[in-house]
């Protein structure tokens, strides 16, 4: 009898510790936003500390601030706290700053958990992260408007703003006309996403004039593929290097769709889109001109002056190939960058004939720092924003430190008074960064970078290309960048989500098989009747709508 | 059964044991070959690997994976980490196991029937992540080793093998005469039934082991301080840095630092180090623990 006792209360124990997780949720630092919404009226108000509207420290007595950082997949730093810029910023400005670093790929598993938890940071931090304004600011109101906050205690955000003669910040605007991010920019003076480059060192070789059309291109790679351009005796050359992927990436041969007048852009959130002279969208992959682009790629694999592997390839082989030197033609957004400098500066642009359509770009910012409704002090908040862009401490916390411990590498400030980094011949690269790099805060539109910066030689190199391209008059007139801007409705951003996937999944397969096998006029007619139950009508009016509503410059 | 000589057999039985070698040399081939391939990668040069011209044998030999790997502390400290997790964890998962296990294998057990419904619904339906992201938060787990270790410690699955291993392995008339002497449950479990479970609680120990140390979603998810992240966790980031659009994304334009563009060469071969690494203690514990693996892995399945 006491043994069944003694049963029964055990199993009565475990029925109990399976309401654990069902208690009243826990009272944390940071307070839901219900509370802090009707937080004024009660007498549990904790007053924030005394805040310095001017001048450092920001607070007199130290506050806390939660961060949530999001980085790179390829950043891989020492701790955050330990950074010299970092440990500057805590000490000038009074305030404590709790880092969370979450690189992009587990972004959206960390962040959404963030959100259906009530489990807010103070500030957001990250320009490649998927935090939607229109979602996260006007629908679910978890993001502060920053508008006044902006105008009080952001200065140099406004004043760099208003040297231009757009808009920069019109990304961190949401549809209600409200601020939702102070924005990141980092004006390169880029003009197109990608250009396509020739191995000039195999031109010389073989003495060949740089091709001027898709003609002279083909004729130039027959004779890279037989001629043996590196000299080494073995038929290891590689005509042309190129990805099918269609999406994310600057090597892809979509980007070819361009010299048949249609402007394709790999990155932005309308796929499959373009501004064409006339200010009409135009969708790209039932126009005419795409099955003229896909027959003539078609008769380039047929002649294997194209990668065996082009089908199959991510972005790291084909670099490695371009780097082992065994590649004459390719596309990127910089070679000197994507391929080193050495290795992209043995290459020269090549600028397609007249009637491409290559996309433009316009420098905008990129949403960065955001506040949620939870914080506790968003003046203070600002004015560490306001901290971070300071032209100096942008460029550290960017670049690193003035001179590193092994005095090897570091910025200086160069005859034109500007900011230049440096590093000495035997300079190695540290495994961990000690600086936020992309991953900081950091605003330079074009009047900017160009008044406090000194161009890095890789973009000197990418935007002297750029201009030959801008001067051939290959580049469209309105760039892609403005369908960005677009402003949907929370049903639209639905249908077009679920349209992007569709497209780039149906069209990831019908680019490739294209390219792979040809097209007759019956799997075209197929084809272009696979778009017509898609809504895409419906996609292209959103778009219309909202560029007519626009003043395109 | 006398095994019969190759050249005994009838000439049908001839054609099926060569098809049957063939085919299971080709699957040998097909599961040992990523394996080969993970190895000879490790130690060939990355641009090499990268290019796919690594296929049967290594190529320019190289260390360079491997220098980077042991360089980097947050791979050590992955390690010590899984290991601390693994082994707390097995020990853990494998008592309370076998404590419910020999409860739910009574004949006599009020309420048995109810538990054992109770059970078998959370081997079906769960809460998902939110509501368990929710109970860790409340436990004031979230940040803590505790939720490493105690997480998953009592699978029902392996719950329901260690229970009928119990039931048809160890007779009740053991309890019978051990209740004659004066023995307690905690008695009987102790000096007999322990002793003789030996086998089963080796099958947990591989279950639960390879289970927690190949386990990254609890780390990436309950995790926020680096220095408590497991290898899994750590090792994905590095396959993210080899997915990641670095070698060709707009952003490269500003990532285009010697040590960026290195990070990612050196990627391609660090990963195939860091599984080689990664699984080394997990092949030796089956190596440990293959004897009485071999011998346990069926029998909890019989339902006596």
């Amino acid at each position: 009898m006491k043994k069944k006792q003694i049963a029964l209360l055990l199993a009565a124990a475990m029925a109990v510790s399976s309401l654990v997780g069902c208690g009243q949720k826990e009272v944390t630092s940071t307070e839901t936003k219900d509370a802090v919404e009707s937080n004024v009226a009660t007498e549990t108000v904790v007053e924030p500390p005394l805040f310095n509207e001017t001048g450092y420290p920001i607070v007199n007595e130290e506050i806390t601030l939660k961060v949530l950082l999001g980085v790179s997949d390829a950043y891989n730093p020492i701790e955050i706290d330990e950074m010299p810029a970092i440990k500057r910023m805590e000490e000038e400005t009074g305030i404590n700053l709790e880092w969370e670093m979450v690189k992009k790929s587990d972004w959206a598993t960390k962040f959404n958990l963030m959100l259906a938890t009530e489990d807010y940071p103070d500030i957001i931090l990250g320009h490649d992260m998927d935090v939607s304004i229109e979602e996260y600011g006007v629908a679910q109101k978890v993001l502060l408007p920053l508008d006044d906050l902006i105008d009080k205690y952001l200065p140099s955000y406004t004043e760099r703003i208003a040297l231009e003669d757009y808009d920069v910040a019109a990304p961190c605007v949401g549809s209600d006309g409200q601020q939702y991010s102070v924005g990141y920019l980092q004006a390169g003076g880029s003009k197109t996403s990608a250009m396509f480059a020739v191995n000039q060192e195999w031109l010389d070789a073989l003495k060949l004039p740089m091709p001027t059309n898709k003609e002279q291109l083909l004729d130039t790679l027959r004779a890279f593929k037989t001629q043996d351009p590196n000299g080494n005796g073995q038929a290891d050359e590689i005509p042309w290097s190129a990805r099918t992927i269609v999406t994310g990436t600057t090597n892809s041969l979509s980007l070819t769709l361009s010299w048949f007048g249609m402007a394709f852009t790999p990155y932005n959130s309308a796929p499959w889109l373009f501004i064409d002279d006339n200010k009409e969208i135009q969708f790209i992959p039932t126009m005419e001109n795409f099955r003229e682009c896909v027959e003539w790629l078609h008769g380039v694999w047929e002649e294997g002056l194209i990668d065996a592997e082009l089908f199959s390839q991510d972005g790291n082989t084909m670099t490695s190939k371009i780097k082992n030197g065994v590649v004459g033609f390719a596309n990127a957004s910089n070679p000197t960058s994507n391929w080193t400098y050495d290795i992209g500066a043995k290459f020269e642009v090549y600028i397609p004939e007249e009637g491409a359509e290559m996309e433009k770009l316009s420098e905008f910012a990129a949403p960065m720092a955001y506040l949620t409704v939870t914080n506790e002090y968003p003046e203070a908040s600002m004015r560490l924003f306001e901290y971070m862009i300071d032209p100096e401490v942008q460029y550290t916390m960017y670049n690193g430190e003035e001179v590193n411990e092994a005095k090897t590498a570091g910025w200086k400030i160069n005859d034109e008074g500007k900011y230049e980094a440096w590093s000495t011949a035997d300079y190695v690269a540290p495994t961990l960064m000690n600086c936020l790099n992309v991953n900081t805060l950091y605003f330079a539109p074009p009047a900017t970078q160009s008044k406090y910066y000194a161009e890095a030689p890789r973009n000197v190199w990418r935007n002297e290309k750029h201009a030959m391209l801008e001067e051939a008059g290959v580049l469209q007139d309105y760039s892609n960048d403005y369908l960005d801007l677009v402003t949907l409705t929370p049903e639209e951003a639905e249908m077009v989500a679920l349209l992007k996937t569709d497209l780039n999944t149906t069209l990831g397969e019908y680019f490739t098989k294209f390219i792979k096998d040809g097209v007759t006029d019956a799997e075209w007619d197929a084809y272009v009747k696979i778009f017509d139950g898609m809504k895409v009508k419906e996609y292209v009016d959103i778009y219309q709508k909202g560029i007519d509503a626009m003043d395109l410059q | 059964m006398k095994t019969r000589k190759f050249k005994d057999m009838s000439s049908s039985n001839k054609v099926f044991y060569i098809f049957n070698a063939i085919l299971w040399g080709l699957v040998l081939f097909v599961t040992i070959y990523p394996l080969y391939l993970v190895v000879i990668s490790s130690i060939s040069n990355p641009d090499l690997v990268a290019t796919g011209q690594v296929t049967l044998y290594p190529k320019d030999i190289s260390f360079i994976g491997y220098e980077s790997v042991f360089q980097n502390k947050e791979i050590w400290i992955g390690y010590a980490n899984s290991l601390f997790y693994t082994v707390v964890h097995i020990v853990l998962s494998v008592v309370i196991t076998l404590l419910c296990a020999y409860a739910m294998s009574r004949k006599v057990f009020p309420g048995k029937k109810l538990i054992n419904l109770y059970f078998v619904i959370t081997m079906f339906i769960s809460g998902g992540l939110i509501p368990s992201f929710l109970t860790i938060r409340n436990l004031g787990w979230y940040n803590t080793r505790w939720v490493l270790i105690f997480m998953g410690s009592c699978s029902v699955w392996n719950l329901m093998v260690a229970r009928t291993y119990i039931q048809t392995t160890i007779p009740d008339e053991l309890y019978e005469a051990a209740k004659l002497d004066g023995a307690s449950h905690f008695q009987y479990f102790g000096k007999v039934v322990l002793p003789l479970s030996k086998t089963i609680m080796s099958v947990l120990s591989i279950y639960y082991g390879v289970g927690t140390w190949n386990d990254y979603f609890n780390g990436l998810v309950y995790i926020k301080d680096r220095n408590k992240l497991p290898l899994q966790t750590i090792l994905r980031e590095i396959l993210a840095v080899i997915s990641s659009r670095a070698g060709d994304a707009m952003l490269t334009e500003e990532m285009a630092q010697q040590s960026m563009e290195e990070t990612m060469r050196i990627a391609n071969s660090a990963k195939y180090c860091t599984i080689v690494i990664a699984t080394v203690p997990i092949v030796l514990l089956y190596i440990l623990l293959q004897k009485h693996f071999e011998k346990g892995v069926m029998i909890g399945s019989l339902k006596g």
